[in-house]
């Protein structure tokens, strides 16, 4: 077994930075499916979330000097990530401009983060197997990285570039919406 | 391995895809701050120059009079500059909301910061004798780029309110010597049994006042009369007293000087 598999993903990252290209093969090992399996949330086309993955790839390799080795790579990576999907969707379908949300304008009381019971957690996932489709992309994104990449409020606070009130905002209004998505479709 | 690995491989191996030295984002966050520095002096600078006018037209104590004195106060605002204003707080806004200090907290609050720290800035600028001094340049013609702003703003008459210097006084009028550079240069000043003082009646000559009311040949009938401060001739007095004691300083110095010839001589 190759010694750099043992490595964490900011010390492959330092290593990049330093000129070993070979230790970005393994950042790209650990991360493909991850990228792939966050695109299909975005985009249904999968050649074109192949060709969006090398993208990001490509510019993680290109701006991989400005990553902090002393924080954590992975919501970095998920940041570049989100920016390119992001655009890939605003190319496709022409959205209004909006230049800030009002969720992120006021501050929020009910922004602690819960745990969903094991119970309610699966029956989420399951609504947004089903329905994940039919939710607006502003609560569609936060409830991906929290249910299905298993990341807290504040790394996704880092990768939407949102405060962390808004994270809770907008995952709890989620689940109010999914649930209502699917009570209709499925319930009627 | 993957195919996707071998190809972004590739891209590296070939030049394709070339990494961005480091420096190339120490600069870039370096012209971002110095971006920020520069809008963050824009707009203390733009905020203690409405301040300036406000004051210099006297239309910043009308509200002392009430609703129709916020009216005026609103109608004189220089509406241009606190447009361009709003303009730079969103570009600094969108600046500082790439840095994780700023957008991991609402908006609002880093705006009411923006908007707070210009404010308390821009007052500080607004006491020192920056703007009284490059009004004076521009007065005498030598602030050849903001010659125009100065001289535009300062000489705009304010509708239905009028400041001046009290010349004369008596129970029933004022003769005021008028600040406005457009033909105000002496006002009389009607008072009347409806006229209202906000802050009293203790006037005397030499004070600065602000008359509300209309204005018709010279004549004012005053709907209210408040005494105001006047920054620029408190400026020009601690001017005098400075010249006066470097003055006496250099005269010191003189006679020191010629006793220590005189004993020079005598030896």
């Amino acid at each position: 077994m190759d010694l750099k598999e043992q490595l964490t993903d900011e010390e492959l990252a330092s290593k990049v930075q330093a000129g070993d290209t070979e230790s970005f093969g393994f950042l790209v090992e650990r991360y493909e499916p991850k990228l792939k399996r966050y695109g299909t949330k975005f985009i249904s086309n999968r050649a074109y979330i192949e060709d969006l993955v090398q993208d990001i790839f490509i510019k993680v390799y290109t701006n991989i000097q400005s990553f902090n080795t002393k924080m954590r790579f992975s919501p970095w990576i998920y940041r570049i990530a989100h920016n390119e999907f992001v655009n890939a969707i605003k190319k496709r379908v022409r959205t209004p401009l909006s230049f800030f949300d009002l969720d992120e304008v006021f501050p929020h009381l009910t922004s602690n983060e819960t745990a969903d019971g094991e119970a309610a957690e699966s029956e989420t996932k399951r609504m947004m197997d089903d329905c994940l489709d039919k939710l607006d992309s502003k609560y569609r994104e936060p409830l991906i990285l929290y249910y299905y990449e298993d990341m807290d409020y504040q790394e996704i606070a880092e990768i939407m570039h949102i405060p962390i009130s808004t994270v809770g905002v907008r995952i709890n209004r989620g689940k109010k919406l999914l649930r209502k998505i699917f009570d209709d479709r499925f319930k009627k | 391995m993957t195919d996707l690995k071998n190809k972004i491989l590739d891209k590296i191996q070939t030049g394709e895809a070339k990494m961005r030295p480091r420096w190339h984002f120490i600069l870039k966050a370096i012209l971002a701050a110095v971006g920020s520095v520069v809008i963050f002096a824009i707009l203390i600078y733009l905020f203690s120059f409405v301040v300036f006018i406000l004051h210099d037209s006297g239309a910043w104590f009308a509200p002392a009079f009430g609703s129709e004195g916020i009216g005026i106060f609103l109608a004189s605002l220089p509406w241009t500059l606190i447009f361009v204003g709003i303009i730079f707080v969103v570009i600094l806004e969108t600046l500082i909301r790439r840095y994780s200090f700023a957008y991991r907290k609402p908006l609002l609050y880093s705006l009411s910061g923006i908007v707070l720290f210009v404010a308390v800035m821009g007052s500080a600028v607004y006491q020192t004798p920056l703007h009284d001094n490059l009004l004076l340049k521009a007065e005498e013609g030598r602030l050849p780029l903001a010659e125009e702003l100065y001289r535009g703003y300062t000489t705009q008459p304010i509708r239905k309110a009028h400041t001046g210097i009290i010349k004369k006084i008596n129970d029933k009028e004022f003769k005021v010597e008028g600040r406005i550079k457009n033909g105000d240069d002496d006002l009389t000043i009607k008072i009347s049994p409806k006229t209202k003082f906000p802050a009293g009646q203790d006037f005397k000559e030499d004070d600065r006042v602000l008359i509300v009311g209309n204005k018709k040949d010279r004549v004012i009938e005053a709907v209210g009369v408040l005494k105001v401060k006047d920054k620029r001739r408190i400026n020009s007095d601690q001017d005098r007293k400075a010249d006066k004691s470097e003055e006496e300083n250099l005269k010191k110095i003189e006679l020191d000087l010629n006793i220590d010839l005189e004993r020079q001589i005598l030896r």
